[in-house]
């Protein structure tokens, strides 16, 4: 069991989905630090600790849009898999595209999880908790990532 | 010869009262006939109509009488004085021409009948009874008024009947109708009875020939009675054949007519000259007979004499009476040789009388030899009678007439000698005569038939091969059009198509050039030399192509303007004459001479020119231009169709374009509503959560209307971006297994099937051709929409499918509210709604996106319902085995 809070990159240009995510994340019962980056770029100088991002934490898992300024989230999804380093942070999609050819494409680039922004916040806060309970949960995240 | 009060009994010679009747029959044929002709024409044709069948009738007439005159054979010899003959022919041709005058007119009343036929049979019995008169013999001829009245009376009414049945069968177009025919057999049965009863009226008693007008006497001899049957034959005989209507004819059986025609008159000349030669054979020795009984009638009388010297020598006795014997022998002899020869009878076979001339001689004789015969006789009588002449004055008599009955027989002989070489001239001349006619007659069939059958077999010719060229012309043309319209149809491009057409024109024509302009009316520079040539031998005409693509005057040369000015083909066929001064100087440099061109027409108008050279002067042609014109309108339905084909591919793109455009944006536009939307939603709801009762009771209700609206705007949105998605993707339909996708939508639906506590059941279905995605949405939105619209506790829902030819018919039957009749086709409508969201929630696009997945799928939708019992939705899918384009 993690007892150490656990990190979560949230990659997401909208800052009212990235409120309701940490609202959802607030109510759960995992302690967490999110930590909201708004595009591509960012991102992946978090990822890279590269500044203003030199002593961020190595994050346990990331939570991405697709559509982000600058840098697109598919993008950032394909360097992050195709970096030996990064690419065993689990990636969990979560935009409010419902195309098929989106999450085609996610998971070919390996996604870890395709997930559909519900409209509803009912369903969302439901979303956000199954991500809690899935991933920082259930699933055993590798340790080694973390200090590489 | 002493006269005799006893009648001269005739005999018939049946053969020729038979020819007298045939004649008779053809003169009446040939009566009818002419009465049909004279009145059919008009004019001139009427008169000599009127004249010839006058002649021809009357002749036919005539001949008739004398050929039954000659049938009637007296023993003594009949003449006949021609001047009066002629007199009766003449009577016989008025009385033909006044009846065909009577006949021929519009009408004919009985008044006019009468007086016609009284003209025609008075005519007739002048006729028969002039020609009586003309008999010339040693008879005398007296009539039985009673019987003369009869033949005139009998004259009259034949004349009647006659004139009759000419009248009433004169407009019969027939010529050889039953009517006709039997008509000529009874007049020429009838006219004969005349003939004959006349003869019949006559009785001939036998006189001293009347010699006061023998000067113009003729014998009718057999050839002589031959010449009358034959030109009358000939006469009868061609009016019906010539009356033929051999213009009406085929010109093949004109010819044949008139082959046969000829064939009939040689071999009439044929039979005259066999009949000739006979007769003058049999001429000739009868005269060879005469004057050899001539020399021995002198050598008789010499013998004669000496035999009377030498009995007037001899003394009393034994040999004076066989002296006697002798002479008495001799002058038996003597006499009916003389008797013989001066009327040269039937003793010797001859059939011709003694000419004039010998006549007279005999006359003469006649005194010298009734001496010498008297004193021989004397000389020769019985003892007892010849002691009372004095035997010395008898010998002195015979003497003393001896030298003239000589000199006169020997006149009589040579006469004889005369006459046989004067005939053996005539017959020589006869010959001659014959011969000429052959040749003359043979020389007129090859002008009559020989010729016209020549000129017309060459003329056939001359046809068949022009008929010929005009089909291979025709069957050129017809293929030249076929091959232009076929490659017109396969040509991937106007020019292609052009291209083709100069070749095949070219080819076909023989021209060397030919070249294409382009016509843009109003464009400053309307006729545009193209780049489509045909040329035969560059090097010849390498000079026009320059000239005509680098330089405005040579594209205007003639016949392109033309054919632009008036829209049809042109012809030109020597440019150096008929052209402007410029452009005769440039044909004249080029070489070129003839020309034509046609235009291309698109809807009446001129759009191209395609123009032919030719190096030398060419006659117009207007087959050849209509066939152009043709050619010019298949290359124009080619322009025609390519500018539609090119039309319609740009209308395609620009509606696949603008309906890209538009799915492109309602996507984009869905999916941009939605984020802020979500915002909206997603913190008015939180707002709620955390709030709620924590404000005033205003405040709660406010946040719950904000809520609802932003919830029903986000489920419009995605119906609308679902239905919008719909087109997006030009995948390709695929056989899917209907039945799973029944599945996945009842799956979907498990929340709300349960909720309603609804009992869904699917029947086995069939794999369809389609969009499986669309297909589950189908299926979803209709139970779905089963499902909510049932107020009852125990909602039912089943889904079935038949088939039905190439496609399947599914069915999604429920028990719910139902839907009235006139809302059938409005459901399907996008946003249109039957009910309150109050009553039934929804966005009035779900049965709007069934039916555009049907349509998708070439398929129909329909619905049949009865309010408050329940909805059959229907649709039909292609099978999955047919085609789905």
């Amino acid at each position: 069991m993690i007892t150490r809070a656990i990190e979560i990159l949230l990659v997401e240009d909208n800052p009212g989905d990235a409120r309701l995510t940490l609202e959802a994340f607030k109510e759960g019962k995992v302690i967490n630090n999110v930590t909201v980056v708004r595009d591509g770029v960012e991102a992946m100088a978090y990822l890279r600790r590269q500044e203003p991002y030199g002593q961020a934490k190595h994050p346990d898992i990331i939570l991405l849009d697709l559509n982000l300024p600058r840098k697109d989230g598919r993008e950032v999804l394909t360097e992050i898999k195709s970096d030996r380093h990064l690419r065993q942070i689990p990636v969990v999609v979560l935009t409010t595209s419902t195309a098929e050819e989106d999450i085609a494409r996610a998971y070919s680039s390996h996604a870890n999880c395709y997930i559909s922004k519900p409209v509803d916040l009912e369903q969302f806060l439901r979303v956000a908790s199954s991500i809690e309970s899935f991933w920082l949960n259930f699933v055993k995240l590798p340790h080694g990532a973390v200090d590489v | 010869m002493s006269s005799s009060a006893t009648a001269l009994s005739g005999a018939y010679d049946y053969l020729l009262v038979a020819l007298s009747v045939v004649i008779a029959i053809l003169a009446s044929y040939t009566a009818l006939d002419f009465a049909g002709r004279v009145t059919a024409a008009r004019g001139s044709m009427r008169l000599l109509r009127l004249t010839g069948g006058a002649v021809s009738m009357g002749v036919g007439i005539w001949s008739m009488h004398y050929v039954g005159m000659l049938a009637f054979q007296l023993p003594i010899p009949v003449r006949y004085d021609w001047p009066t003959v002629l007199l009766s022919l003449l009577a016989a041709i008025l009385a033909s021409a006044v009846a065909l005058f009577v006949v021929s007119r519009q009408r004919m009343g009985l008044f006019r009948a009468v007086l016609g036929s009284i003209v025609m049979g008075s005519g007739i019995a002048t006729m028969h009874y002039v020609g009586m008169e003309a008999m010339r013999m040693a008879a005398q001829h007296t009539y039985s008024p009673g019987l003369v009245a009869l033949s005139v009376l009998l004259a009259i009414v034949i004349s009647f009947v006659a004139l009759w049945l000419a009248f009433h069968l004169r407009t019969d177009a027939n010529a050889w109708s039953k009517k006709r025919i039997v008509a000529a057999l009874v007049m020429g049965a009838a006219i004969p009875v005349m003939h004959y009863t006349g003869m019949a009226a006559v009785t001939f008693s036998p006189s001293t020939m009347h010699f006061h007008d023998l000067s113009q006497a003729v014998s009718v001899s057999a050839l002589g009675t031959v010449g009358i049957v034959l030109v009358t034959l000939l006469v009868l005989g061609m009016v019906p054949l010539t009356n033929l209507k051999i213009d009406t004819l085929s010109h093949t059986r004109q010819l044949t007519v008139r082959h046969f025609l000829f064939l009939g008159v040689l071999g009439l000349l044929a039979v005259l000259g066999a009949v000739v030669v006979e007769q003058e054979g049999r001429q000739l020795r009868q005269h060879a007979h005469l004057i050899s009984t001539a020399g021995q009638q002198s050598i008789l009388s010499q013998a004669l004499t000496k035999e009377v010297l030498l009995l007037a020598a001899t003394p009393e006795g034994a040999a004076r009476e066989s002296i006697i014997a002798r002479i008495r022998q001799a002058v038996r002899k003597w006499q009916s040789s003389h008797e013989a020869l001066k009327q040269s009878d039937a003793v010797f076979g001859a059939s011709s009388v003694n000419s004039v001339e010998v006549m007279q001689m005999f006359g003469w004789l006649d005194a010298p030899y009734r001496a010498m015969l008297q004193a021989l006789r004397g000389l020769t009588a019985p003892e007892n009678s010849r002691a009372a002449m004095d035997a010395r004055a008898l010998v002195g008599q015979i003497l003393a007439h001896e030298q003239s009955y000589l000199r006169i027989m020997s006149e009589i002989a040579r006469q004889y000698e005369r006459e046989s070489i004067a005939r053996q001239n005539l017959r020589d001349r006869v010959y001659v005569g014959l011969i000429i006619c052959l040749l003359g007659v043979l020389l007129l069939q090859g002008f009559v038939v020989l010729r016209p059958a020549l000129v017309r077999i060459e003329h056939g010719i001359g046809e068949l091969e022009q008929t010929t060229q005009a089909l291979h012309r025709q069957v050129s043309f017809k293929e030249l059009l076929q091959s232009v319209a076929v490659a017109a149809n396969e040509a991937t491009s106007i020019e292609a198509a052009m291209q083709y057409a100069l070749d095949r024109i070219c080819a076909h024509t023989g021209w060397p050039v030919g070249h294409v302009y382009f016509y843009t009316p109003g464009s400053g520079k309307e006729l545009v030399s193209s780049s489509l040539w045909h040329i035969e031998r560059n090097e010849r005409f390498a000079a026009l192509c320059d000239a005509t693509q680098s330089t405005r005057l040579y594209s205007s040369m003639g016949v392109p303007s033309r054919v632009v000015k008036s829209g049809k083909p042109a012809w030109i066929r020597d440019l150096l004459v008929e052209s402007e001064f410029t452009e005769k100087m440039a044909a004249a440099d080029l070489g070129v001479r003839g020309a034509f061109g046609f235009p291309v027409l698109v809807q009446g108008e001129v759009v191209a020119v395609l123009e032919f050279f030719s190096h030398k002067v060419e006659e117009p042609d207007e087959e050849l231009l209509n066939v152009m014109s043709n050619v010019g309108a298949q290359l124009g339905q080619v322009i025609e169709r390519t500018r539609a084909q090119q039309q319609i591919a740009r209308n395609a793109e620009d509606l696949a374009r603008s309906n890209a455009e538009l799915e492109q944006f309602a996507y984009v536009a869905s999916h941009d509503l939605q984020e802020p939307l979500r915002m909206v939603a997603s913190f008015t709801q939180l707002l709620a959560r955390k709030y709620q009762g924590k404000l005033d009771s205003d405040a709660d209700e406010y946040i719950r209307y904000a809520v609802d609206g932003a919830q029903r705007m986000q489920t419009l949105i995605l119906d609308l971006l679902s239905y919008a998605k719909l087109s997006m993707k030009g995948q390709s339909p695929q056989p899917i297994d209907a039945a799973s996708l029944c599945a996945n939508a009842i799956n979907q639906l498990h929340q709300s099937i349960q909720d309603k506590n609804a009992v869904v059941t699917v029947d086995p279905l069939p794999t369809v051709l389609g969009y499986g995605t669309q297909l589950t949405q189908l299926f979803q939105n209709l139970i779905g929409n089963a499902l909510k619209y049932c107020n009852r506790p125990r909602p039912e829902v089943h889904v079935s499918a038949t088939s039905a030819g190439d496609h399947w018919v599914f069915s999604v039957r429920d028990n719910g509210i139902g839907i009235e009749p006139q809302y059938f086709d409005r459901i399907f409508q996008m946003f249109k709604r039957l009910h309150t969201r109050e009553q039934y929630s929804g966005t009035g696009i779900g049965l709007a996106l069934c039916h555009k997945i049907v349509a998708r799928h070439r398929g129909r939708i329909w619905v049949e319902s009865q309010p408050g019992l329940g909805s059959n939705f229907q649709f039909t899918i292609p099978r999955a085995e047919g085609a789905l384009t």
